[in-house]
């Protein structure tokens, strides 16, 4: 379940009002087809993934998964310090 | 004035459009919006939120019945932010011919709902889009800002320096010029250790924030300075400094990752005095027990942790630093 107290205890407020609702549902729909199944993690834990462009967000899995070898969802919930490669190119 | 019971009845199956403006309105405008045959239709479904009362009858029923929702390619725009604009404007914004051009397809998003169409005019009749640099800036996020805010950031002259321009980013329009100028401006970004944070994500920053959060002591420490990522402008600086001075207490600051500081500082505390009281090292194999960083799924499904009921269950005695 989505924490709404722990992301507003959590978050900058100014990260939470800059997400844009439009991209969020564009990337929400993208993770459950891609059959990312700890979406509710990644609510509670990394909302800032939702501030990405969707296409960029797009264009960033494409390069995580061939680093991965296609496997980038499944080791990022196995460690979850990857998902800061998605958001920080690092 | 609305009578609040008759209203309350209308509404009983309808509780999200519950509202405290909608006792404001009339009973037979809550009856006549609530009787319209639009509701039986999937893509209208989304546009009967509390919202709609702030419009009128006619506006709505005249929405509703654009011919222009049978095209597919409109049917994104029908949401309920549509009631902040009248129908002659909705048409007006639909039918304008720089939706044609490719560069500005990606704008019409339901988010143009926010703009009128003299907003919107000006600002896809800007010049400044004929820059290759700029156009990276054209996504749907634009609308958050206004017309002259757009241009005086565009005009800043700091997009012409290099170390700049991977920070033209969409993410800008959540911000505005002068607190655009105000960080770029930052002193800090001369110091090394700072420059890898100079990345977009600091447009959802205020310069406050981040004002404060470069200036955390632990920078100074370089058992700390692998946390300096962008993700400490996400988190607040209340988690960031509790989480590591839960750390620092059970003597496991020099293994903690970036993500650890997006525990809550209860769950962090309340893992690590499971894994001691339950004799499970803190550190293995010189690194971070997996378990302090995973996931709350996984946490459930492969350690068999529930955070909710190592918060109900805790028999951790804060106030003495000691645990039963």
């Amino acid at each position: 379940m989505f924490e709404v107290e722990d992301a507003l205890n959590k978050f900058e407020t100014s990260i939470l009002k800059s997400i844009d609702k439009e991209n969020m549902k564009k990337i929400l729909i993208f993770l459950k087809e891609q059959q990312v199944d700890y979406i509710e993690d990644i609510l509670n834990e990394y909302i800032d993934l939702f501030l990405i462009d969707y296409k960029d967000f797009i264009k960033r899995i494409e390069k995580l998964n061939q680093k991965y070898e296609g496997q980038f969802w499944v080791k990022a919930k196995e460690n979850a310090s990857l998902l800061e490669e998605l958001l920080y190119e690092i | 004035m609305g009578d609040k019971r008759i209203i309350d009845s209308l509404l009983k199956d309808y509780p999200n459009l519950k509202c405290n403006y909608v006792y404001r309105r009339e009973v037979l405008f809550v009856s006549q919006v609530l009787s319209l045959k639009y509701w039986q239709y999937e893509k209208f479904k989304p546009l009967l939120t509390s919202t709609i009362w702030k419009s009128n009858y006619n506006e709505i029923k005249k929405i509703l019945e654009m011919k222009e929702w049978e095209e597919e390619k409109f049917q994104n725009l029908l949401t309920s932010n549509i009631w902040g604009r009248n129908c002659e404007e909705v048409k007006k914004i639909l039918e304008m011919k720089k939706w044609q051009e490719k560069k500005f397809q990606a704008l019409l998003t339901s988010s143009i709902w926010s703009c009128n169409y003299n907003e919107i005019k000006k600002i896809l009749e800007m010049k400044e889009w004929e820059d290759k640099k700029f156009q990276v800036l054209l996504t749907s996020n634009i609308w958050n800002s206004n017309y002259r805010e757009i241009k005086n950031i565009l005009k800043m002259k700091e997009w012409k320096e290099e170390k700049f321009q991977p920070l033209l980013t969409p993410n800008l329009w959540s911000s505005n010029c002068q607190e655009i100028k105000k960080i770029l401006e930052m002193k800090e970004w001369k110091e090394e250790k700072f420059q890898v944070l100079l990345t977009s994500s600091i447009w959802s920053c205020n310069y406050e924030d981040i004002r404060e959060k470069l200036n955390l002591p632990y920078w100074n420490n370089s058992l700390y300075r692998h946390l300096l990522t962008p993700t400490i402008f996400v988190i607040k600086t209340d988690y960031i400094i509790k989480n590591i001075e839960i750390a620092e207490k059970y003597g496991i600051e020099g293994f903690i990752k970036i993500c650890t500081l997006r525990k809550n500082p209860i769950d962090f505390e309340n893992l690590i005095v499971y894994l001691l009281k339950n004799r499970i090292p803190l550190i293995l194999d010189n690194k971070l027990n997996p378990i302090l960083n995973a996931l709350t799924l996984r946490l459930k499904k492969i350690y068999q942790i529930d955070l909710k009921s190592l918060r109900k269950e805790n028999t951790y005695v804060r106030s003495r630093g000691c645990f039963k």
